[in-house]
C-alpha cells in the first residue's frame, strides 16, 4: 500500500511539473500583457510534434528539446507580432483576444491534423533506464522531467528578478503606460514574454511526448488542466501557479488511485468551484497590483 | 428595482440599448422571415437540404441566446455548447431510459440547461470576465471527459445514446425532415422574440450598462451580477431547448457535439454576423451555414477549420460583424441627413 502511495505521489510530482511548465506560460502572458492566451495548449501540442519530427530524423532528444523551445518560441513571438498585437491594442480587447487565440488554437489543431494525421504517435524516452528504491521503480526519464522543470523555472524566476527584461516586464505588468513613459519598449518586451511562454509550452510538449502518446488533440486536455491550475493559483501569480500545478498533479494522481481516473477531473472541478467561491483571487490570494 | 418590475417595465424609462431598429420592427421582421422560411419544404422537397436547414435552425436558437450573454451582457462564456449538451443528454436520457414523451423531456431539458447555467453562473459571475471564460471552458471540457469516459451505458459513452424518438414519428423521410425543420423554425420564432423582448427591456439596458461601464452602473444601483445571472440562465435554457431539438431530430446524442470545431463554428457565426445585435447571430448562422455547406463538398472534415479562419479574419478586420458594418453605413447616412437638416435650418 505504501509502495503504491509513493509511486502515486511520484507520478503526481511528474504531472505537476508538466502542468507547471505549461501554466507558467499562461500566468506570464496574463501577468505581463493582460492577455489570456488560449493557444497555449496548441503550442504545447506543436512542441510535442517537434519532438516527434526530431526523433524521426534521428536527432538526439536534447537537440529536439532545444529545437522545440526555439521553434515554438518564434511561433509565439510571431503570434504576438501579428494578430494578437492588433487586437490587444483595442479598447475592449479582453474578450476579443480570448476569442482570437481560441480561434488560432483550433486552427493550429486542424493544421496538425492535416500534417500529422489523427493517429497517436510515440517518441522514444529522453533518458533510458530506471532504478528501484524500497521496491518502488523510478524511471530516469521522470526524474529528468522534474529536474528539467525545476531548472527551467528557476532560470525564468532568476530572469524575472535580476535581468533588465524581467524588470521591464514586471513594470509592464504593474502599469503599462507608466512603463512606456520611462522608456520601456512595450511591444518588444511583450513579444519576448509571449515568445518565452510559448517556448516553455513547447518544452513542456517535448517532455510530455516522452511520457504519453502524441495526438493533435492533446492540447485541449492540457489547456484544461493549465486553466484549472491558473485559476487555483490566481491569474498572473507565478508562485501561486507553481504551488497550484503540483497540487493539481497530486490531487489528480491520488484521486485516480483511490477513486479511479474517471473521478479526477470532476474532483478538480469541484475544488476550483469551491476555491473560487471562498477565495476568488486564487490560493495565494492577492488581488493587488503586484504581479509576476 | 426588483427583477419582476424590471422585466415588466415598471416605471423605468424605456430606451433602446443598442441597434437602430425598433422592437416592433424587429419582431415583425422575425415573424416575416420565419413565415417565409416555413414555405421552403413545399418549394424544394429535398431531404438533405431540409436536414441542413433543420440543423441551421437549431444553431440559430443556440446562437441567439449565446449572443445575449456574449454580446449584450459582455460575459465571455464558452459554456453554451455545454448547456446545449446538458439539454441534449437530459432529453435523450429521459427519452431512452425513462420513456418519457418527447414534449415532457424537452421541458426537462430546458429546465436542466437553465439549472446548469445557474450553477455555473452563481460560482463565477461575481468574478472578473476572464475567470468566466476559464471556468466555462473547464466546465465544457469536464462534460466532454465525463461523458466520453462513461462506459456504464447510462450516457452511452463515446458511442452516444440512442435511438431518441422524434417528436412526431413517421416513416416518410421527407416528412420527417420537414417536421424537424418546422420544429426548429418554431423554436427560432419563440427564442428570437424572447431574446428581443429581453434585450430591449430594462433588463437588457442594465446588461448593456454593466458591459459598457460596470463601475458607473453599479454606482447607480444596478445589481449587475443579478442581471447577468438572468442573461446566463436565459441563454442556458434556450441552449437546453436547442439540445433537446437536436437530440430528437438527430436520433443519437454523442460526445461529438462537444467538439471544439463545433464550438468554434458557432462562435464564428456570431462574430461574423455581429455580436450585440439582434440580427447578427441569425444572419451569421445563415451565411456560415451556406459557406460550410459548400466547403464540405470541396474539402470534407475541414469545414470547421474554414469557419475558424473566417472568424479570425472577422475579429481582425470586420469589427462588429456584417450587421455592425451595415449599421455603421446606415448610421453614417443618418448622420449626413442630420447635418444637412441642421445646415438647412442655419441657412
Amino acid at each position: 500500500m505504501t509502495k503504491e502511495l509513493i509511486a502515486t505521489l511520484f507520478s503526481g510530482l511528474v504531472l505537476g511539473s508538466l502542468y507547471a511548465l505549461m501554466s507558467m506560460g499562461l500566468a506570464l502572458v496574463w501577468g505581463g500583457l493582460r492577455v489570456l492566451n488560449l493557444a497555449q495548449g496548441t503550442l504545447y501540442m506543436l512542441g510535442a510534434y517537434a519532438a516527434v519530427v526530431a526523433g524521426r530524423n534521428g536527432m538526439p532528444p536534447a537537440i529536439g528539446l532545444l529545437l522545440a523551445f526555439l521553434v515554438i518560441g518564434v511561433l509565439g513571438g510571431l503570434l504576438y507580432a501579428g494578430p494578437v498585437r492588433v487586437v490587444a491594442a483595442r479598447q475592449d480587447h479582453e474578450n476579443a483576444v480570448i476569442l482570437l487565440t481560441f480561434g488560432l488554437a483550433t486552427l493550429g489543431e486542424y493544421a496538425a491534423l492535416a500534417v500529422f494525421g489523427p493517429q497517436p504517435q510515440s517518441v522514444q524516452t529522453l533518458v533510458d533506464g530506471q532504478f528501484t528504491v524500497g521496491g518502488v521503480a523510478f524511471t530516469w526519464n521522470s526524474i529528468m522531467m522534474i529536474l528539467a522543470t525545476v531548472v527551467l523555472l528557476t532560470l525564468l524566476g532568476a530572469a524575472m528578478k535580476w535581468t533588465r527584461f524581467g524588470l521591464a516586464s514586471r513594470a509592464l505588468a504593474q502599469q503599462p503606460d507608466g512603463a512606456q513613459l520611462v522608456g520601456i519598449n512595450r511591444h518588444r518586451t511583450s513579444m519576448l514574454i509571449f515568445a518565452i511562454s510559448s517556448g516553455l509550452a513547447g518544452v513542456g510538449g517535448v517532455l510530455l511526448s516522452s511520457y504519453y502518446f502524441v495526438t493533435p488533440y492533446i492540447g485541449q486536455n492540457y489547456l484544461l488542466l493549465a486553466l484549472i491550475v491558473t485559476i487555483l493559483g490566481g491569474l498572473g501569480s507565478m508562485t501561486g501557479t507553481l504551488y497550484a500545478a503540483f497540487l493539481v498533479g497530486l490531487i489528480q494522481s491520488v484521486s485516480s488511485l483511490y477513486l479511479g481516473t474517471r473521478w479526477s477531473l470532476p474532483i478538480l472541478f469541484a475544488v476550483i468551484i469551491v476555491v473560487l467561491i471562498v477565495r476568488p483571487a486564487g490560493l495565494t490570494g492577492r488581488a493587488t497590483q503586484e504581479r509576476l | 428595482m426588483s427583477l419582476v418590475r424590471a422585466i415588466r417595465g415598471g416605471n423605468a424609462t424605456r430606451r433602446r440599448p443598442v441597434g437602430l431598429g425598433s422592437t416592433s420592427f424587429d419582431i415583425t421582421g422575425v415573424v416575416a422571415a420565419v413565415a417565409l422560411a416555413a414555405v421552403v419544404p413545399f418549394l424544394i422537397p429535398s431531404v438533405s437540404l431540409l436536414g441542413v436547414l433543420a440543423v441551421m435552425c437549431i444553431w440559430i436558437v443556440v446562437n441567439i441566446s449565446w449572443n445575449v450573454t456574449l454580446g449584450y451582457a459582455g460575459i465571455l462564456s464558452f459554456g453554451q455548447l455545454a448547456f446545449f449538451g446538458v439539454g441534449a443528454y437530459t432529453s435523450a436520457i429521459l427519452s431512452v431510459h425513462a420513456k418519457l414523451p418527447p414534449w415532457l423531456d424537452t421541458v426537462c431539458a430546458v429546465v436542466a440547461g437553465g439549472a446548469a447555467a445557474l450553477l455555473v453562473g452563481v460560482a463565477v459571475l461575481r468574478l472578473r470576465g476572464v475567470y468566466v471564460a476559464l471556468v466555462t471552458l473547464a466546465f465544457h471540457e469536464l462534460l466532454t471527459t465525463v461523458i466520453g469516459g462513461d462506459y456504464s451505458g447510462f450516457t452511452g459513452g463515446p458511442n452516444g445514446l440512442g435511438p431518441v424518438q422524434p417528436y412526431v414519428p413517421t416513416n416518410n423521410l421527407l416528412i420527417q425532415s420537414a417536421l424537424g425543420y418546422w420544429f426548429g423554425l418554431a423554436a427560432v420564432l419563440v427564442v428570437a422574440i424572447a431574446a428581443i423582448l429581453l434585450v430591449r427591456s430594462p433588463v437588457g439596458l442594465a446588461l448593456v450598462a454593466g458591459r459598457d461601464a460596470e463601475n458607473v452602473a453599479s454606482a447607480r444601483g444596478v445589481r449587475i451580477t443579478r442581471y447577468r445571472l438572468v442573461a446566463f440562465v436565459f441563454s442556458g435554457s434556450a441552449a437546453g431547448l436547442g439540445g433537446a431539438l437536436y437530440g430528437h431530430y438527430n436520433g443519437v446524442v454523442s460526445p461529438q457535439i462537444f467538439s471544439f470545431g463545433i464550438l468554434m463554428m458557432l462562435l464564428a457565426m456570431i462574430i461574423v454576423g455581429g455580436w450585440g445585435t439582434v440580427w447578427g447571430p441569425i444572419v451569421g448562422t445563415v451565411v456560415l451555414t451556406v459557406v460550410v455547406y459548400y466547403v464540405q463538398g470541396v474539402w470534407p472534415d475541414y469545414e470547421n477549420a474554414v469557419a475558424g479562419l473566417i472568424m479570425v479574419v472577422a475579429i481582425l478586420f470586420l469589427r462588429g460583424g456584417l450587421i455592425g458594418a451595415a449599421e455603421g453605413v446606415a448610421a453614417r447616412g443618418k448622420l449626413a441627413r442630420l447635418r444637412r437638416e441642421t445646415a438647412n435650418v442655419e441657412r
